[in-house]
């Protein structure tokens, strides 16, 4: 019994342990070698920590960020970053078993609806199944759930949303391939639709539909061949811009004696660090769970439609990715300054978001209304995508996240679902 | 309802309904492809990624997809870019995933659905390298 209750109590309870203990699970069931799972267990656990480490890393330099922000602006200025939030949430709220859980729950669910239903999408891109287990974890725990409850809503969400996303997109996936073979897996699809609705609105059509892949762009966005260096071309002017508003005073806090504007660029520099020691961990996490389980979901679906990340679409619309980019920046900066006059959060606009969703919210834009449809759908697309994170940070503020707010737009609706709808239901009975 | 529960009926997904060849027809795409492969040894550059794309969709059109494959993968390692070989593979990979999946073939899903993620990265890189 002691032996027992020392590994619930002290093993267990260990969000490391319960993820390499999964992708133990799907290397057995893949019938692995004994080498080949033992090594893919701690591969998962090692991944894991430098994820923790990472976080801690980003926490570090956003809540200095965070204080210079609130006295440079009188503001409460948010970044907004999926990651972040991550692991804040394994870390801070404890809550990386059930966000571990819930992930594989995730993978569960989707795999039965695409086994038993007409939609047959197996959602493949892991880390955006690991944002949508945190947040649906996160927007449980913020209703109040805990324990099996928390796990099995979560797991049921986030699998209704792994295979609704991709089946919402799939109409406009389909006009943009040419065909019906994949499926889009990304977990901005709110956003994508919010382009489409509005590309759809205001854009061309019929004959006077342009692409913008008829134009010829200029080459000027050399920057952004390194993701880390685009992280940084942003991070490093905002603490300088925000440390010079703070002045020496506050600038310099915890920077002991060293000048203050030389603090806060060390301090963006280290969010750049604790943004690529993440990734790297999510990557040596995910490295081992998804190959095995993705594995066993295609033999359970074979005729399934494989639900791939966003960078899929990119070679059929490549000029609407580098206009979605641009439109979508240029609404999050009008966000930035718009949201705050109605009393909301100031959310910095995120490079790697305006990239990746951006770009790939372009390329729907430019799908359903042409030039003008894809210019005018990535700035209100910008704007909508800053507004998500800025209605979440009442919630995620009220659980105690330092000066962070997620990203991905399904997520967040998530998220929000659960705030908004499951929590009022849940006090009410 | 929604034929959420239908799956007792459901059965494997209609093949896409190939153009049957006749062998006058093979024979002179077996040909083409012999003349091709003598032409692009001697090649390089744009031409030679021009013949490899006309082998791979030679070999696509015989329904000879591990060839086609092959060829297209020879032509995106020519040049990494959008283009016929990129789309050609994306589709073909998947087709041969299926397949895989059919006959519960572990390693062959991998490596299929490897081959996908590869092509994100090559997707990823040519368009950060083309702006």
């Amino acid at each position: 019994m002691v032996v027992i209750k020392f590994i619930i109590d002290n093993i267990l309870t260990q969000a490391a342990i319960t993820i390499a203990l999964i992708a133990a699970l799907g290397l057995i069931l893949q019938r692995k070698s004994f080498g080949s799972v033992l090594a893919g267990t701690f591969k998962t656990l090692l991944g894991f920590e430098v994820l923790s480490a990472g976080s801690s890393i980003i926490v570090a330099s956003l809540t200095y960020f965070g204080k210079i922000f609130s006295h440079g602006f009188h503001l409460r200025g948010i970044v907004p970053s999926i990651e972040a939030i991550n692991g804040q949430a394994m870390n801070q709220l404890g809550l990386g078993n059930e966000i571990a859980l819930t992930f594989l729950g995730i993978f569960i669910v989707n795999i039965i609806i695409a086994r038993f239903s007409p939609w047959k999408y197996i959602f493949l891109t892991g880390q955006a199944l690991l944002w949508m287990a945190t947040m649906t974890t996160i927007g449980g725990h913020a209703a109040g759930l805990s324990g099996f409850p928390l796990i099995a809503l979560g797991s049921v969400i986030g699998g209704i949303f792994a295979v609704a996303m991709p089946a919402v997109a799939q109409p406009i996936v389909r006009k943009i391939t040419g065909n019906d073979a994949i499926a889009l897996g990304h977990f901005c699809t709110v956003g994508y639709m919010v382009e489409s609705g509005a590309a759809w609105l205001f854009g061309e059509r019929g004959e006077k539909k342009h692409s913008l892949e008829d134009m010829k762009l200029p080459k000027s966005l050399e920057f952004m061949q390194d993701t880390y260096l685009s992280v940084m071309v942003v991070m490093v002017p905002l603490y300088l811009v925000t440390a010079a508003f703070a002045g020496p005073k506050y600038g310099a806090i915890g920077a002991g004696g060293m000048n203050y504007m030389m603090f806060a660029f060390l301090q963006a520099i280290q969010f750049v660090v604790g943004v690529y020691v993440l990734l790297a961990g999510v990557r040596l996490l995910l490295g081992e769970i998804v190959p095995a389980f993705r594995g066993i979901a295609m033999k359970l679906v074979p005729n399934s439609k494989p639900a791939l990340d966003c960078p899929v679409l990119f070679p059929y619309s490549p000029n609407s990715v580098i206009i979605g980019f641009i439109t979508t920046t240029i609404g999050t900066v009008i966000g930035m300054f718009f949201l705050p006059v109605f009393g909301l959060a100031v959310i910095l606009p995120g490079m790697l978001t305006n990239f990746f969703a951006g770009g790939t919210a372009g390329i729907f834009g430019n799908a359903v209304g042409g030039r003008r449809g894809a210019i005018i759908g990535g700035v209100i697309h910008g704007l909508f995508i800053t507004l998500l994170p800025a209605l979440l940070v009442g919630v995620l503020t009220h659980m105690g996240f330092t000066n962070a707010s997620a990203t991905d737009s399904d997520t967040i609706v998530a998220c929000l679902m659960y705030a908004w709808i499951i929590s009022p239901i849940l006090k009410a009975v | 309802m929604f034929g959420l529960f239908n799956n007792k009926k459901e059965k494997k997904p209609v093949e896409e309904t190939k153009v049957q060849l006749t062998d006058e027809e093979k024979s002179t795409l077996n040909n083409e492809i012999q003349s091709l492969k003598a032409v692009v040894k001697e090649q390089s550059g744009n031409d030679k990624i021009v013949t490899l794309n006309n082998l791979g969709s030679t070999y696509e059109k015989l329904d000879d997809k591990n060839n086609a494959i092959k060829y297209y993968e020879d032509s995106l390692n020519e040049k990494e870019q959008f283009g016929d070989a990129y789309n050609a593979l994306l589709k073909l990979y998947e087709e041969k995933r299926k397949e895989a999946a059919y006959q519960k073939n572990d390693d062959g899903i991998q490596k299929y659905v490897g081959k996908m993620d590869d092509l994100m990265s090559i997707s990823k890189r040519v368009l950060k390298s083309n702006y």
